[in-house]
């Protein structure tokens, strides 16, 4: 009698584990994916037809957003924006070192609590400024292609983050799509060519000491529109992938920029990080958006969308087409709601955005806010020095004529609701641990890997990088470094959980255009409540 | 009750567990057919797509495939074999079959060729190390005629030379 009822029990249990996976497999088939690709500087007018033709072929299949802007002037801030639908007020990421307040449930954290996984696969993305907002890295994966169909065949939601980044200076595309700006300039007088060559080589051009004329803005346009085209290239082999791997079928896809760049308008070449001369004119703001929906979505937006958008309405429109209730409120409204006719637009910016040279105490902020046709910007110096600019964009688009003193009432009436924004502003603590009590004798964590300082090419690290050291598990560390040399040096610290800090799959282009500029880092680690630092440890990225 | 009621309830409740476990499978599997994509072959074709992409983007792939290379290299009569060469049916993993069941143990090299970027230089050494050491120069694998041109006298030093104390450099350094 025993065994009959112990069969009988078994082969229920068994049942109802088989209709609990069939009804877990169709519910986790309703779900829909998510694939953000943001292009590193990739300002809106050069989104052509000569540029991206199959880009904006692609895009009459989708939804187009014409007058889309970032709302600061560097990726972390920008980025930070894009995954959380904070505005840089709200979140108080302003510089390298800061993330946002853990306390909060942002969105993709909201993702992950109902099954979905998060996660992207570049090691920049293991960055403070990344922490907290519910992204983890992927170090497994290697290839952006493979990862994607490994999520496809799992059948398991996901949001995924990839950000394209050889958009970013030095502008110097490969052979096939270089603009051969030598033979344009050829000819004229020995300092141009030194400039041209400086946007072809440098990924950081401080504009304390490059400064660039305006007639050089027509060929920096080309060099970069180049790289733009090699995007082009790059992208029509994702959509390839795209439809081929079915992912169309179940899967938003999003490709938007972190900001833009200057071509040499104001003298610089570049944004915040890169200038260290940061500001939200137009090159740096207007950016393109496109949005591809699967058939089974319905939405009432059009294909092309002409109404003021910006970074902070991404996640509201996300967690609508998702159907996802957000726990935080936020700033900006979704995108394809019936009846949206756009709404007004607020920015800021640090001077130094990531690089700041001292980012505990930043020299400036440029804030900014468009009402119609009115652009406002105002520097504000750390010793309280406010300069304002306002500018008609429906008059003057390249912003040349300061309108402040034919204009007073209107720059006095817009200043005043930037101050209100800037009066209830978060800035986050910058990341920097008390220093402990220093254990006499105690030699601090000894570096595992790498074990040695010294030159290091792309081939010795087999394109992954790892730090590791000795430590415990379930302990936290905190890494300090300093990047670089001279006028370009940054410092900073970073948190690992654990004696290990996986940096991930690291691409030759990132190697060889960030990577090796910013040559040589200098590390210590110590535990985060006790003992003393470790040995430095000096590594040179070499070519 | 009668054993003949009790028999009757059991079969009754045997009946309305097997219904009901009956009409949650015809659910669940209409459920599934009503969501199938009406094209099958499409689906089937985007699962050969996905698999190909799994194999041939993995890192292990990627690595395998430069192994593969640089034994085929060293190797040329390996490469136009029908079993472990580039025509076989063992693919990229012939040559790994091959070094696992024959190559070791005729000391064959496992591991990849070094590609130095600067080729002048390296055309330099490459001829410093075949005059010193004239009996590599005649090697079938290292040797002047070799497969792996230039690039073979820094593969044996790297691989052989080091460990029986060749020296790697030009006659003046």
């Amino acid at each position: 009698m025993w065994l009959r009822f112990l069969s009988i029990s078994l082969a229920l249990l068994l049942f109802a584990f088989l209709v609990y996976r069939s009804v877990d497999n169709l519910y986790q088939d309703s779900k829909i994916n998510v694939i953000v690709i943001t292009v590193e500087s990739l300002r809106s007018d050069l989104v052509t037809r000569g540029n991206c033709p199959l880009l904006l072929k692609t895009s009459e299949n989708g939804i187009s957003f014409t007058s889309h802007r970032a709302i600061s002037g560097w990726t972390g801030a920008n980025i930070v924006t894009l995954l959380t639908g904070l505005s840089p007020f709200q979140s108080g990421v302003h510089t390298r070192g800061q993330s946002v307040d853990p306390s909060l449930v942002l969105p993709l954290e909201q993702l992950t609590q109902i099954g979905y996984t998060v996660e992207g696969l570049q090691s920049f993305m293991a960055m403070d400024i990344y922490r907290n907002i519910g992204l983890s890295l992927n170090t497994s994966s290697s290839h952006l292609k493979h990862y994607l169909a490994q999520k496809k065949t799992d059948n398991q939601p996901f949001f995924f983050w990839h950000h394209y980044t050889n958009t970013h200076l030095p502008y110097r595309a490969s052979e096939e799509f270089r603009f051969n700006w030598k033979k344009e300039v050829a000819g004229s007088d020995n300092r141009l060519f030194a400039r041209l060559q400086a946007v072809e080589t440098r990924s950081v051009l401080n504009s304390d000491q490059y400064r660039f004329e305006e007639g050089d803005n027509a060929i920096i346009h080309q060099m970069q529109s180049g790289a733009v085209k090699e995007f082009d290239h790059w992208f029509n082999s994702f959509w390839s992938f795209f439809l081929k791997s079915g992912l169309h079928r179940n899967s938003i896809l999003i490709v938007t920029a972190d900001h833009g760049d200057e071509h040499g308008e104001r003298g610089s070449v570049g944004h915040a990080s890169t200038t260290l001369h940061g500001h939200l004119h137009e090159e740096i703001v207007r950016i393109p958006l496109f949005i591809w929906l699967p058939d089974r979505i319905e939405h009432n937006g059009g294909s092309i969308v002409q109404h003021n958008s910006s970074h902070i309405d991404l996640m509201p429109t996300l967690l609508s087409l998702l159907d996802i209730q957000p726990e935080i409120s936020f700033f900006g409204t979704d995108l394809l709601k019936q009846g949206y006719t756009g709404s007004t637009w607020m920015g800021m910016t640090s001077g130094g955005g990531f690089a700041d040279p001292d980012h505990t105490n930043i020299s400036y902020f440029e804030y900014a806010l468009i009402e119609e046709e009115l652009k406002l910007l105002a520097r504000i110096d750390k010793d309280g020095t406010v300069v304002p600019r306002l500018y008609d964009l429906s008059k003057d688009p390249l912003e040349k004529n300061n309108l402040t003193l034919t204009r007073p009432a209107e720059t006095k009436r817009l200043m005043k609701q930037l101050r209100e924004a800037i009066d209830q502003m978060v800035v986050r603590p910058i990341s920097r641990q008390p220093i402990p009590r220093r254990n006499k004798g105690d030699p601090g964590p000894r570096w595992v890997r790498p074990s040695r300082g010294g030159p290091y090419s792309y081939a010795d690290l087999a394109g992954k990088f790892r730090l590791e050291w000795s430590g415990s598990q379930g302990k936290q560390y905190i890494i300090q470094y300093r990047t670089g040399t001279g006028r370009t040096a940054i410092t900073g610290e970073i948190t690992s959980d654990g004696p290990v800090k996986d940096f991930g799959i690291i691409e030759r282009k990132f190697w060889e255009t960030w990577v090796v500029p910013n040559s040589p880092f200098r590390l210590r680690v110590r535990n985060i409540k006790q003992g003393n630092w470790s040995k430095w440890i000096e590594l040179e990225a070499v070519q | 009750m009668t054993p003949g009621k009790q028999s009757e309830k059991a079969s009754l409740l045997t009946a309305v567990v097997t219904a009901f476990a009956c009409g949650i499978s015809l659910i669940i599997w209409l459920i599934g057919l009503l969501n199938m994509p009406a094209d099958s072959k499409k689906i089937a074709a985007e699962q050969a797509y996905l698999n190909e992409i799994l194999i041939s983007r993995s890192p292990d792939y990627a690595r395998e495939k430069l192994l593969a290379e640089a034994y085929w290299l060293r190797y040329p009569s390996l490469e136009a074999n029908s079993n472990w060469g580039r025509n076989g049916p063992k693919g990229i993993w012939g040559p790994r079959d091959h070094y696992r069941t024959h190559g070791r143990f005729d000391g064959w090299i496992w591991g990849p060729v070094i590609r130095p970027k600067d080729m002048e230089k390296e055309k330099k050494l490459a001829l410093a190390y075949w005059n010193r050491y004239p009996k590599i120069a005649n090697s079938k694998v290292w040797g002047r005629k070799s497969n792996m041109g230039l690039l073979a006298p820094r593969d044996h030093y790297h691989y052989v030379g080091r460990i029986q104390g060749k020296k790697w450099g030009l006659e003046s350094e």
